[in-house]
């Protein structure tokens, strides 16, 4: 057993012994929705479990008694666990703000706006508004692109791609639309790259049902990360960056080769060289290409191009 | 392989039962898992067992067993135990279930243990894929809300100065974490730090240090952020045909103002700061800024600098 999944094992019981202490006799039923129990089996393991733990001694006097009586959890002999912990600051912040967050989509409800309430005033008795948590304003299709996910409707969309800025049409099997870093991000099956594609719901330009359906996937997907993991034909770039691009380092999964407090020196992957390209042409004077060949030959194409149209729009 | 979650329990059972502190010999000789171990080997799992309980919140002290203060022991102080009850339906706890399902914090679930705590809820079925990641707050996102929470000064670095504040409130939003305060001991204005950009973020000192203003709240903060409350300027853009659209989108204040003779639309958009520049980088060849010229020759320069 794993390091974290021990941890999220004795997390589930150790919540679980107040909780069943103060509602004795629950029903198995409660007690897996509750907990999130996927078996019957899984909590019987957890139960057997306490039934060998307790006091010093640890015999039948000193052992905690748990079992599953046909319905009902039976719990007792555990007296000293009754009292429930408290929420880590970790563990606070993440309930609040995750309902913060969805209470102000059009995923909220009058029930979640009352939760965040009680949480709040429970943490901050004396202010309103310590903590705030906000998604990315909702695009004009997610709620097209998510009702598509749930009915596995496939769509054409007209999509203008981050990389190129080059618009295609498309036909997509949507999976799952989610914020992150301040944009809605749809998962989709795309049919004309025959593989799963991330699209950003803001350059869909426009969405139409193709008539065909799919199956949507049984389980819903956990969101997908969307920061960028360097794959096999990743390209690699050294930069340096001034005092006024240092945020660079933070801001995107960079390996930083060396510090001088001046100028930190970076090891940057992308999957296309038009990615460094616009960042160096965006930091000018404060980032310096240091080695990287498609990079550089990328940035020198891309400046050329852009001061050609100040050049025309000049004359 | 459910050894280690059973002596934790174990543990934990005999620390709570106990009414005076136990010291680390008497936990080696009595609580079920520790037997047969060498010093060393006791030691080490000890050490382990405590870090494995301080994440899930349970922090052991140490105190004297005795007036003589000979010997010390471990206790689970009071401050382990929650005080605070919210007191949330059956109704409320499910919808909150559903956010907490939606919302992760750099890939993890983040408010799942928290819940079980409060006593679990039942996930209502849901067939809408939708998500949230709210982004990695780094390793200093529990402690800035435990300084917030608890009105504790903290001390860290910020673009390579030191600095402390008393930490009001915090705020999410486009993928970053803010938190916002005053320095001690000056009566200034309220100021916003990014919390990834902060660095060896400590608390200082003992809660209730500073008194939170009255009626602060951390979004009129956030809505005063210096470039959004700068009188826009305006700028005039041209647009190729292709991504026109998108800048309009972008931009709700945006403008249609004409149309190039290359077939593109010419917008107009108020813009408060230079970060308007990077935008239109992004845009590659595809846009040009034709006003203001100062905006214009500053693109200029910044294309230029790297050649």
């Amino acid at each position: 057993m794993t390091a974290s999944r021990t941890r999220q094992r004795l997390a589930r019981i150790l919540a679980l012994l107040p909780w069943a202490l103060a509602n004795p006799y629950p029903t198995v039923t409660e007690v897996m929705e509750r907990f999130g129990y996927e078996s019957r089996r899984q909590l019987a393991d957890d139960l057997n479990l306490l039934f060998c733990c307790g006091l010093p001694g640890y015999g039948p006097g000193d052992l905690m008694v748990a079992y599953m009586d046909g319905d009902e959890v039976v719990l007792d002999m555990a007296d000293y666990f009754s009292r429930p912990l408290r929420l880590t600051p970790h563990e606070a912040l993440g309930l609040l703000s995750a309902g913060l967050a969805v209470a102000g989509t059009s995923q909220g409800n009058e029930a979640l706006a009352r939760a965040v309430e009680k949480l709040t005033g429970a943490l901050f008795p004396e202010a309103s508004t310590v903590i705030a948590a906000e998604l990315p304003p909702e695009p004009a299709h997610l709620g097209t692109l998510r009702r598509a996910a749930r009915d596995g409707t496939v769509l054409t969309i007209t999509y203008l791609s981050l990389s190129t800025n080059r618009t295609t049409v498309r036909a997509i099997e949507p999976l799952m639309v989610h914020a992150s870093m301040g944009s809605w991000y749809l998962l989709a099956h795309c049919r004309l790259a025959g593989d799963r594609r991330l699209f950003r719901v803001d350059r869909i330009r426009s969405v139409e049902a193709s008539g065909d359906v799919f199956e949507p996937p049984a389980r819903p997907l956990a969101p997908t990360n969307v920061d960028y993991t360097p794959s096999a034909d990743a390209i690699y770039a050294r930069l340096a960056l001034g005092p006024g691009a240092r945020w660079v380092a933070e801001y995107y999964p960079v390996e930083v080769l060396e510090d001088t407090g001046e100028e930190m020196v970076i090891r940057f992957a992308m999957s296309d060289a038009r990615v460094g390209a616009r960042l160096l042409l965006r930091l000018g004077d404060q980032a310096r290409l240091i080695e990287g060949r498609e990079v550089r030959e990328e940035t020198e194409r891309l400046r050329e191009a852009i001061l050609a149209r100040y050049e025309v729009s000049r004359a | 392989m459910s050894t280690v979650v059973e002596r934790l329990i174990n543990l934990l059972a005999y620390l709570v039962d106990s009414t005076r502190p136990v010291t680390a010999d008497q936990i080696r000789n009595t609580v079920a898992g520790y037997e047969n171990l060498s010093d060393q080997a006791f030691h080490r799992k000890f050490e382990r067992d405590k870090a494995s309980l301080r994440e899930l919140g349970i922090e052991l002290e140490q105190e004297a067993t005795d007036a003589w203060e000979v010997e010390w022991g471990y206790v689970v102080p009071e401050s382990n135990y929650r005080t605070i009850e919210p007191g949330l339906t059956d109704e409320e706890r499910t919808a909150l279930a559903l956010a907490v399902h939606m919302v992760r914090s750099g890939g993890w679930p983040s408010g799942a243990n928290g819940l079980l705590k409060l006593g679990g809820a039942r996930l209502a079925d849901t067939d809408t894929p939708v998500g949230a990641d709210l982004g990695l707050g780094s390793e200093h996102l529990g402690l800035i809300f435990q300084a917030v929470l608890e009105r504790r000064l903290i001390r860290f670095l910020y673009r390579g100065r030191s600095r402390s504040l008393c930490a009001y409130g915090m705020h999410h939003r486009r993928g970053h974490w803010y938190f916002a305060g005053v320095e001690p001991e000056q009566a200034g204005a309220i100021r916003t730090y990014r919390l990834d950009r902060a660095e060896r973020l400590e608390l200082v000192g003992e809660p209730d240090a500073f008194p939170r203003p009255e009626g602060y709240s951390a979004r009129d903060i956030l809505s005063a952020l210096p470039w959004e409350q700068q009188a826009p300027k305006r700028a005039l853009i041209e647009c190729d045909a292709g991504i026109a659209w998108w800048v309009e989108n972008r931009f709700p204040d945006a403008r249609t103002v004409g149309q190039s003779d290359a077939g593109g639309t010419i917008l107009e958009i108020p813009y408060t700061s230079d970060s308007l520049l990077d935008m239109v980088i992004h845009l590659d060849d595809g846009a040009v800024i034709l006003d203001p010229p100062e905006l214009r020759a500053e693109m200029v320069r910044r294309l230029e600098a790297g050649r």
